[in-house]
């Protein structure tokens, strides 16, 4: 289990991009952490990863702090946003480089670089943005770690290399047993493979907990009514509500019968349930707390 | 120990290809005009007409020469994953301590100096041996690359702790370059406020010199130069340098931040030191030919530097204080220079 416990973060040009951060990720599961542009999402991939120290705090493994740890660390592979390559670095290179200091499965390697279609002997710099991004899944995967860290996992790959991506993300989880973090802003291609989540905002963690559950707990209503109606006659916190003309969108947490009936004392023209999914929910909450507004 | 063997094999296959090309700059071109210059000529006296047999330089220098620059050049290329977020994120998620990357680093830079120096050195004694009129005393050969070995050792050393200093490549080379003249620098000042002239020779304060230093004394031996003097200080000094170069590049890894690559170089041992003093010394050794103009100039100077390591015209006032403040320690510092 990886525990973030009261973990405080900064840099010199902009003060705590994380503050007092607390997290628990259980084993086998794959936890997508969310959030807005500069929520602080990678310092704390860095910090899991022991790129990065933190300032107060610790990142623990199992009870064991990761920082220079190298037996908690050879249990994990992080894959950057943007990952290192030298130039003139080839498939081939980085695969050597990866396996002297990985329990590195060869077989799994060609395996993928043959998915992709990728020649492991050309330079990496020639490579499209989705290739680079493919020849970095099949090391991720020939590694195979119990802890996968990705940064912006699905960047730049195409539809089919996300989707054999996901189903060896699955299998990862499924067959070893892995833990697999994934910080991305295609919360669709999340909610497919995620069974928890965190949403990081500006360095706290604001919700977190299991998907489906917490996808359950929240709904969304789609209503038209006569009159013009606000917020404040619902009887109901929402975290969010759209009006457009007589109808209104609301998304609030709580019993879906009470909400639907404090709705319909409001004498609606109609009103329906719709299914909330993963971007849903994550929009709700940014704009529970004033973003987008 | 296992993992770090494997690490260290793997960075000597992916420097291999530098390793060629390192070897093949430096040694071609050195035996190729070790095999085909002249090694000596016969000097007529002009007044007495007698014939004298003179010999020409042995080109050992030049085997030096590639050596310091090959110091220069290494840090470069073994600790420049450091200076990008990018390095960062890949050197520093690898299940090896930070100690142990930088050694194998270290290791890996080193040899991409000795290698080349080595195959260099000796090819070039081969190609002199080879001739059939060999007029040196090729014993020398054997101390002299020795020593400048040590000495190469010692100026990497010092080199990748600063070259490590900056947090960009470019600033890596200004430190690197920027320690050169300082601590002569500062012992011209001695010289000149405290009289201590001759009492060393001015190579034994340059990072380099060292090399220089050694080779000059080498060179006169190989060349059966009588009266050769050389500085025993050298083995002193650069010793001590390599030494505090090597100890505080790994000593100081704990407060290595990986967030800093790409940021400001903000090292006590950057720019932070070297503006200021290289203001106050300048402007002091400059104070008997004191002219405002030349005030101005290490002024602006100073501002220009400042500009350089902060990336931007509008800096701080505290920047401002420490040109101010450096400034008024030259002029301070100069009233003691008769």
């Amino acid at each position: 289990m990886i525990e973030i416990k009261n973990v405080t973060k900064g840099y010199e040009d902009k003060k705590e991009v994380l503050k007092n951060v607390n997290l628990k990720i259980e084993d086998s599961c794959v936890f997508g952490l969310v959030g807005i542009n500069g929520a602080g999402k990678s310092t704390l991939l860095r910090l899991i990863a022991g790129v990065l120290q933190t300032e107060a705090g610790q990142v623990c493994i199992d009870g064991e702090n990761v920082w220079e740890n190298e037996r908690r660390k050879s249990e994990i592979f992080f894959l950057p946003d943007d990952p290192f390559y030298a130039s003139g670095v080839t498939a081939r290179s980085l695969a050597d480089m990866y396996r002297a200091v990985y329990d590195f499965k060869e077989k799994t390697f060609q395996t993928y670089l043959e998915k992709f279609k990728l020649n492991e002997k050309a330079p990496i710099r020639n490579f499209s943005k989705g290739m680079k991004r493919q020849v970095f899944v099949a090391l991720a995967l020939a590694i195979a770690p119990k802890y996968l860290l990705l940064d912006e996992a699905f960047d730049g790959l195409d539809p089919l290399a996300r989707l054999v991506f996901k189903r060896a993300l699955v299998e990862l989880v499924e067959e070893k047993g892995a833990t697999v973090i994934i910080s991305s802003h295609s919360l669709r291609e999340l909610e497919d493979v995620c069974d928890s989540y965190g949403i990081l905002d500006h360095g706290v963690i604001t919700c977190a907990g299991e998907l489906e559950r917490d996808l359950g707990r929240v709904h969304k209503f789609q209503a038209a009514f006569e009159k013009e109606v606000s917020p404040e006659m619902l009887g109901f916190p929402c975290m969010s509500f759209h009006r457009t003309g007589r109808v209104v969108q609301i998304l609030a947490r709580g019993n879906a019968e009470e909400l639907t009936a404090k709705l319909k004392m409001l004498e609606p023209l109609f009103v329906e349930e719709i299914e909330v999914d993963f971007e849903e929910l994550f929009i709700g909450e940014v704009e529970a707390r004033g973003y987008l507004q | 120990m296992k993992r770090t063997w494997k690490f260290l094999r793997f960075e000597l296959k992916k420097y291999l290809w530098t390793l060629i090309v390192l070897v093949a700059v430096c040694t071609i071109p050195y035996i190729a005009e070790l095999s085909t210059m002249e090694l000596s000529y016969v000097y007529n006296h002009y007044q007495t007409g007698a014939l004298t047999m003179v010999l020409r330089s042995s080109q050992i220098g030049l085997s030096l020469f590639a050596l310091g620059a090959l110091c220069y050049l290494s840090p470069a290329l073994v600790y420049s994953f450091k200076m990008s977020k990018r390095g960062i994120d890949g050197y520093y998620s690898l299940p090896l301590k930070k100690e142990k990357l930088y050694l194998v680093k270290t290791l890996v830079g080193l040899l991409l100096v000795l290698v080349p120096f080595t195959v260099m050195y000796w090819g070039g004694f081969l190609a002199l041996v080879f001739r059939a009129e060999n007029p040196y005393d090729m014993f020398w050969y054997l101390p002299a690359y020795f020593g400048s070995a040590l000495l190469g050792v010692c100026l990497f050393g010092l080199n990748a702790f600063l070259f490590t200093r900056g947090n960009t490549v470019a600033d890596g080379f200004v430190f690197m370059i920027a320690y050169i003249p300082l601590f002569l620098m500062l012992y011209e000042y001695a010289t000149a406020a405290f009289d201590l002239r001759g009492r060393a020779s001015y190579e034994t304060f340059i990072t380099f010199g060292g090399l220089i230093e050694f080779g000059n004394a080498m060179h006169d031996l190989i060349v059966r130069y009588e009266n050769v003097t050389f500085s025993p200080l050298t083995f002193v000094v650069m010793p001590i340098l390599g030494a505090v170069g090597y100890a505080l590049l790994f000593a100081l890894l704990p407060y290595e931040k990986g967030e800093n690559a790409e940021q400001l170089s903000d090292s006590w041992f950057g720019y932070k030191i070297l503006i200021p003093v290289y203001t106050a010394f300048l402007l002091a050794l400059n104070m008997n030919a004191f002219d405002i103009i030349g005030f101005c100039g290490i002024a602006v100077a100073a501002i220009v530097a400042t500009v350089v390591y902060q990336r931007k015209f509008k800096f701080h006032l505290k920047w401002w204080g420490m040109i101010g403040g450096a400034l008024a320690l030259g002029l301070f510092l100069g009233m003691f220079i008769p």
